[in-house]
């Protein structure tokens, strides 16, 4: 065992460069997938489906800021007022 | 009198042997980092009882016959064990951070080095007496650097079954030794100036990219590596069952109750194999020193590469999050967010550090896989 030491670290050597050379091909080819696969989805229109569906939470958050009332917006300005004042 | 002989006979401490006792000590020593330090108190409460049962004198245990005997055959001989965990860890796994941001895959390569680099030292510590490491026992001890442990596991079990025991205890303190021996050498590797960088908000991953991306990872390894698709396999099914949102039932089963089964049985079937003719060896010694070099050189490969990318990319990246390269998710992660805070109070890395974290799952594996195919 103790012989064949130099051999055996040639070896390991050897492992270290295949190992890091495969393991940054197969994640670098893995990145080329995952782009492939982020451009299909946005030009699939699946896509524009999914799309509409989640527009209008977004157009309810807006109607919702236009519905604030009066005197909630008077309440937060006070409490801003305030916090100032106490600073 | 002789009635009494027997008597005595039958007894434990008629039979102790120095090492029985030892381990028993160790076994004693892992419950208290388990129970006290809160140290990865999942793997280590029943390893650290495992190693009390194995080492009863009499009892036979860890014995054809005994019940941990019979648990280390079916769950780990056979690495159905460390497969059914690794399809939970992959169920709880959200890949939305490295679908985002996927170039965060090549600090889970880097963080690898630490792997292949550990697998050199081994086999260099055959010049030291006493030491006798065959190229298979280097790659299963080099896996340590994986920080992960079903996959050191799952390798030790077929490469070198007699150092499982070592190995598993190894890679399970380091990983709960994280907050530990990460923190200095990114600190070490990195300027305040880096250390403040503010990462780009990432963009929002549709549900589709999330369902593919486990069927891409699968169909990758399938074409060019084939010997690692018990582990990626198993992590892409549990990660499948996660997204597609139309097994929430089993997706549960597998991120809970299964999981806690099967670590309940591999922390046990895991201690049985820490026997005082296994475990008090010069070689153990070895195994835990070299752990602790493959998670330090793990750690700076994956920042150095990082800071490599901040040069080269137009977008910026801060290098600590090439520190959570090496797997241990999601411990690595918070490690990255708590030095990123420290250095900036408004920097919150944790997604960015999400990235290369579940990357460097796949990247250990991916290793794994590599050394079965060169070395098993």
């Amino acid at each position: 065992m103790q012989e064949n030491v130099p051999e055996l670290l040639m070896e390991a050597a050897n492992l270290l460069l295949v190992g890091m050379s495969v393991v940054f091909i197969f994640l670098t080819l893995l990145i080329g997938a995952v782009q492939l696969i982020a451009y299909v989805n946005s030009i699939l229109p699946d896509e524009v489906v999914e799309t509409p569906s989640s527009k209008p939470p977004v157009r309810r958050q807006t109607a919702n800021s236009d519905a604030v009332g009066g005197s909630t917006i008077a309440a937060i300005s006070a409490a801003i007022h305030q916090y100032r004042q106490s600073r | 009198m002789e009635k009494l002989n027997i008597l005595w006979q039958s007894t434990a401490l008629a039979h102790f042997e120095l090492g029985q006792i030892v381990m028993m000590v160790v076994g004693l020593g892992l419950l208290y980092l388990a129970i006290v330090k809160k140290f990865e108190p999942l793997l280590l409460l029943p390893i650290g009882f495992g190693a009390l049962l194995t080492n009863i004198p009499l009892a036979g245990f860890s014995e054809a016959g005994g019940v941990l005997y019979y648990i280390y055959k079916v769950g780990i001989d056979t690495g159905v064990f460390p497969l059914l965990i690794f399809m939970g860890v992959g169920a709880m796994t959200d890949f939305g951070a490295l679908i985002a941001n996927p170039r965060m895959l090549l600090l889970g390569a880097a963080a690898q080095f630490g792997i292949f680099a550990t697998l050199f030292g081994a086999i260099a510590l055959n010049f030291v007496p006493g030491f006798e490491f065959t190229l298979a026992d280097a790659s299963a001890i080099a896996i340590i650097g994986g920080a992960d442990g079903p996959t050191a596991i799952f390798l030790a079990s077929k490469l070198a079954p007699d150092l499982l025991g070592a190995i598993a205890v190894a890679a399970y303190s380091y990983m709960a030794l994280v907050p530990i021996i990460q923190p200095p050498i990114m600190k070490l590797l990195t300027t305040e100036k880096e250390r403040q960088i503010e990462m780009e908000q990432l963009r929002v991953v549709s549900k589709r990219e999330k369902i593919i991306f486990p069927l891409a990872v699968l169909l990758m390894t399938i074409l060019f590596l084939p010997t690692a698709t018990p582990l990626v396999g198993m992590f892409c099914l549990g990660n499948l069952m996660r997204e597609s949102g139309v097994v929430d039932r089993l997706s549960n089963t597998a991120q809970n109750e299964l999981i806690n089964v099967v670590t309940i049985f591999l922390g046990l079937a895991v201690g049985s194999k820490l026997s005082a003719e296994e475990f008090l060896t010069v070689e153990t010694l070895g195994i835990l020193g070299l752990g602790a070099v493959a998670f330090s050189i793990g750690t700076a490969a994956g920042v150095l590469m990082a800071k490599l990318m901040a040069r080269l990319s137009s977008t910026p990246i801060n290098p600590l999050v090439g520190a959570a390269g090496v797997s241990a998710v999601p411990m690595a992660a918070r490690v990255v967010n708590k030095v990123g805070l420290e250095a900036n109070p408004h920097n919150f890395l944790l997604m960015h550090a999400m990235g290369p974290n579940v990357a460097g799952v796949l990247g250990s594996a991916v290793a794994a896989g590599i050394l079965l195919a060169l070395v098993g």
